[in-house]
């Protein structure tokens, strides 16, 4: 039946479906980062097309690599590792692949709106009044399934991922209603104030918070090491929970907001490095004496590699949330910097990892290549690297340039190389999830890949 | 599960104890006071042909904010005055911005000619070279006008004191000065020394055509436009001493002495800022100013005492200098030469208006100049009245 193949309760099913789409998002989303960043170096790359000029492709980029890869993507995770940690099948596939399509929907929806000029102009809120109240939707059937799950769950004591996931999947879908402010239209500034409260809440309150609980997971799992300590792991959820929420207002720390908003911001976004070392403490500690790992086990790697990369935002987020940083920084390239780092560089790793390890154990198909795999990490890696790079010295010549008073059309000149190693980087970063894509497709649809499993399938009968 | 349950309550405590704290106390402490210097978008002449209320929408769509910014800072110098919490009452959704790969744009309005900002909104590397800015020229006819009018709208109703400060040192500069930065007499005398080391590159007259410009790719800055009206002293003088970094604009302040840069102070103050106009058919032509230079003196200056004008120990400099009325005629004799060609001529047409206006011009009020100057000069300083002279007939630095 048509119902039962477009929502099938097959278990595993809504995982399966989450991740691809995450995937097939990805590339949409990266793609039209990739254009967005030529376009720097070759403002007439593409004429005459509305739909294609830089800030049309930076919404789809955006929505797309935000809520079409690593939302889906995270969400996909969950229901895998959701159900693996509580030793439970997932409460409803059906609801799950009805999310998955629903979801689907709205991208589809932000693909055809966005470049034709339907945005709200909030940042990380532009989609319109119906695909905010879709996702809303979504978001809560998420939630339901996966509390539900846990409430059916057949191990007693909840592991410290659990309480990440559920944490995140209780604030998100507020945050988000706050965030769209679609229907309410609040004066400049107090627009901006929840704009951001939101800005910062969507990466603080969901990106972080179900990133780390797939770090919590994997790094143990990979290692066979014992978590170092979950008194520790308790400490960094609820310094989370503490300090992420107020820090909103670091991103307007210098417009004409209320002072004692902003030194909420600042002291809340400093303390954020308790949790965050606490998180990597224990990371770090848990990897004693399996460090070798990382040559061998490429998911591990990326498990690493992300990890790294967290160290590194979150020493360079309180730094730069502090006044006389941010007065030298904000407005420049360094952000976008920031921004990559975390999200490609930090939460991007850790999907792509999470996917690497659970898509196998998923839908029992061995990864078609290991070489692809390694590709893509050195692709990523490297390619990351460079962007990264030319980001952050574009960001301190940009703003060496308005401190010194120097004529915009002057400095602006000055960045060109920049913004052509960014564009490298982006080809580099896009190269490498497209094979990602293409491992995963082999892997999965492939006929070898059907005969290997089948008679993977039957040596365990034989065996058992 | 005691424990759980506690956890929740925990959970769900903190997160509205933040949420009332920091979004909606906000919303009840925080209602700043419209400031009157918001954007109106009624008071701009373009708002009679197009609406900029319109234009705010497209302004939107076309997602702008992501480049540009609406939010300027202390340390901004360049971009006008600072903003308010009061003038954004009305901005909803805020266009504050996220990053500045384009300039800051709170006070744009009026800095450009409507004409300009379409032309640079069709064809961004058509006015500005090296422009990163996408072509808009998808935009219907209907829809740019509007989105210039909004633009010619942004931080009008903002009084408007500096939009550039030197660093705070300056002020050390300002009060250590010993010339008289009003005076032609200083003016003169940095004529000389602008024609010997700038001229080349910012052109003689300042519109920043010199023979080098044209081989750089940072061009040099034009001084006629109006922007330089609000450059103070320091200002200028900080330009002139420490050069613009990143261009071939160089550090002054290693060759020419304190002294010598504040009479170039004192020219460049002299140089029009209003010759900038936008020319559409060859009537008007005849209404751009022609290039005034500083009125000719015959005073002394000393170098010594900073060409106080009109000095105790130089009374004889008073005697010798015309009266203001009879100043003129320099300038009404080049006018008269300047509206001949571009009157009996139509071939002006051919190579553009703009262009055949302002090489009539530089010809002849040189020209004239150097009449006068030769003439009834008893100047001291025969250097820089050297520089003048070769500079204006020959070209720079070829004596
Ligand atoms: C200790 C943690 C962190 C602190 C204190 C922090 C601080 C900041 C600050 C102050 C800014 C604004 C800079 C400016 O505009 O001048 C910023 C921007 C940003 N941060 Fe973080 N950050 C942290 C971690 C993270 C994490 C974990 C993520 C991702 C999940 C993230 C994602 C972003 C993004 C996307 C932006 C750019 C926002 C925009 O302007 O569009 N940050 N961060
Ligand atoms: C193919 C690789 C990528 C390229 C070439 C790329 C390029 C870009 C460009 C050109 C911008 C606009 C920056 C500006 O306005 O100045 C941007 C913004 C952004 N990108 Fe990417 N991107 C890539 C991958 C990603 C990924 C994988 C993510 C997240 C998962 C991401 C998240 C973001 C975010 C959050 C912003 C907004 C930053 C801000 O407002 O400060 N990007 N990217």
């Amino acid at each position: 039946m048509l119902v039962d193949r477009l929502i099938s309760d097959r278990e595993g099913s809504a995982s399966r479906n989450f991740i691809m789409s995450a995937l097939f998002w990805s590339l949409i989303g990266m793609g039209a980062g990739l254009l967005a960043a030529m376009e720097f170096s070759f403002p007439d790359l593409v004429h005459n097309v509305p739909q294609l000029s830089m800030p049309h492709l930076r919404m789809i980029h955006v929505n797309g690599v935000a809520l079409g890869w690593l939302s889906m993507g995270y969400v996909g995770v969950m229901f895998y590792m959701i159900p693996s940690l509580t030793k439970t099948k997932l409460w409803s596939e059906r609801l799950g692949n009805f999310t998955c399509w629903a979801w689907n929907a709205v991208m589809v929806g932000a693909l055809c709106t966005l470049p034709n000029g339907f945005t709200e102009g909030r940042e990380y809120a532009e989609l319109g009044a119906v695909l905010d109240t879709i996702v809303t939707v979504g978001l809560i059937s998420v939630a339901m399934n996966a509390y539900m799950t846990v409430v059916n769950r057949k191990v007693k004591k909840l592991y410290v991922s659990l309480w990440y996931f559920l944490g995140a999947l209780f604030w998100f879908p507020l945050v988000w209603i706050i965030g769209q402010r679609t229907f309410v239209a609040l004066p400049g500034l107090n627009d901006a104030i929840v704009g951001w409260f939101y800005g910062h809440n969507i990466l603080g309150m969901w990106f972080t918070t179900v990133g780390v609980g797939m770090m919590y997971y994997l790094m143990p799992r990979l290692t066979n090491n014992p978590l170092y300590s979950h008194g520790l792991s308790m400490l960094g959820f609820w310094g989370i929970a503490l300090f992420y929420a107020p820090t909103g207002t670091h991103h307007i720390l210098q417009s004409p907001v209320p002072e004692w908003l902003k030194a909420i911001a600042v002291i809340s976004s400093i303390f954020l490095l308790v949790p965050v070392m606490t998180v990597l403490t224990n990371f770090f500690m848990t990897m004693k004496g399996k460090w070798q790992m990382m040559v061998t086990d490429l998911p591990l790697r990326f498990t690493i590699t992300s990890s790294l990369f967290y160290l590194i935002t979150c020493t360079q987020g309180p730094f730069q949330a502090t006044r006389w940083v941010n007065w030298y920084l904000h407005f420049t390239q360094w952000v976008v910097g920031h921004a990559h780092l975390a999200l490609l560089g930090t939460f991007s790793f850790i999907t792509t990892a999470a996917i690497y390890y659970g898509l196998p154990k998923l839908t029992g198909r061995e990864f078609y290549s290991q070489g692809l795999i390694r590709a893509h990490y050195w692709l990523k890696t490297l390619g990351f690297g460079l962007m990264m790079t030319s980001l952050t010295i574009a960001g301190l010549v940009q703003s060496a340039g308005w401190h010194h008073a120097i004529p915009f059309d002057i400095w602006s000149i000055e960045l060109a190389p920049y913004w052509i190693l960014r564009s490298i980087s982006g080809i580099m970063i896009f190269l490498g999830q497209c094979l990602f894509m293409y491992n995963v497709c082999k892997s999965l649809y492939s006929k070898e890949a059907k005969l290997k499993a089948a008679a993977k399938l039957q040596a365990a009968e034989v065996k058992g | 599960m005691k424990g759980y349950r506690l956890g929740a309550t925990g959970i769900i405590v903190t997160f509205f104890t933040i949420i009332t704290a920091t979004v909606l106390l906000p919303m009840v402490l925080f209602n700043p006071k419209p400031s009157n210097h918001g954007n109106t978008y009624k008071d701009t002449p373009e708002a009679a042909v197009a609406d900029p209320e319109r234009g705010r929408r497209i302004y939107v769509r076309e997602g702008c904010f992501y480049c540009h910014t609406q939010f300027t800072r202390k340390q901004d110098r360049g971009y006008g005055p600072l903003v308010k919490a009061g003038d954004y009452v009305y901005e909803t959704p805020h266009q504050l911005g996220t990053a500045r790969t384009g300039p800051d744009l709170t006070n744009e309005g009026g800095k450009f000619p409507s004409e300009w900002q379409k032309a640079h909104l069709v064809e961004p590397r058509a006015v500005k070279p090296g422009s990163i800015m996408p072509s808009f020229s998808f935009l219907n006819d209907t829809d740019m006008n509007d989105l210039v009018a909004y633009i010619q709208s942004l931080g009008n109703n903002r009084p408007v004191k500096h939009y550039v400060e030197a660093p705070e040192e300056y002020q050390e500069f300002l009060a250590k000065k010993k010339v008289d930065t009003e005076s032609d007499a200083a003016a003169n005398a940095g004529r000389g020394i602008y024609t010997q080391n700038c001229a080349a590159c910012h052109g003689l007259d300042g519109r920043g055509n010199g023979p080098n410009s044209i081989s750089l790719e940072k061009k040099p800055a034009n001084f006629t436009r109006a922007f330089f009206k609000q450059y103070p002293d320091d200002m200028w003088f900080y330009r002139v001493r420490e050069g613009v970094p990143g261009t071939r604009m160089p550090r002054f302040g290693m060759t020419l002495s304190e002294e010598q840069m504040w009479y170039l102070v004192a020219y460049l103050k002299t140089l029009p800022k209003d010759t900038e106009l936008v020319v559409n058919s060859i009537d008007q032509v005849n209404k751009i100013q022609p290039t005034r230079l500083p009125r000719l003196s015959n005073q002394l200056y000393e170098p010594a005492t900073g060409g106080h004008e009109g000095g105790p120990e130089h009374p004889a400099g008073e005697h010798h200098s015309p009266p203001p009325e009879e100043q003129p005629p320099a300038i009404d004799s080049q006018n008269s030469v300047f509206k001949a060609p571009a009157k009996t001529a139509p071939s002006s047409e051919t190579h553009g208006t703009t262009g055949g206006a302002t090489g009539t011009t530089t010809g002849t009020t040189t020209g004239a100049e150097t009449g006068t100057t030769t003439g009834t000069s008893t100047s001291t300083t025969t250097g820089a009245e050297h520089g003048t002279s070769t500079g204006t007939t020959t070209g720079a630095g070829s004596h």
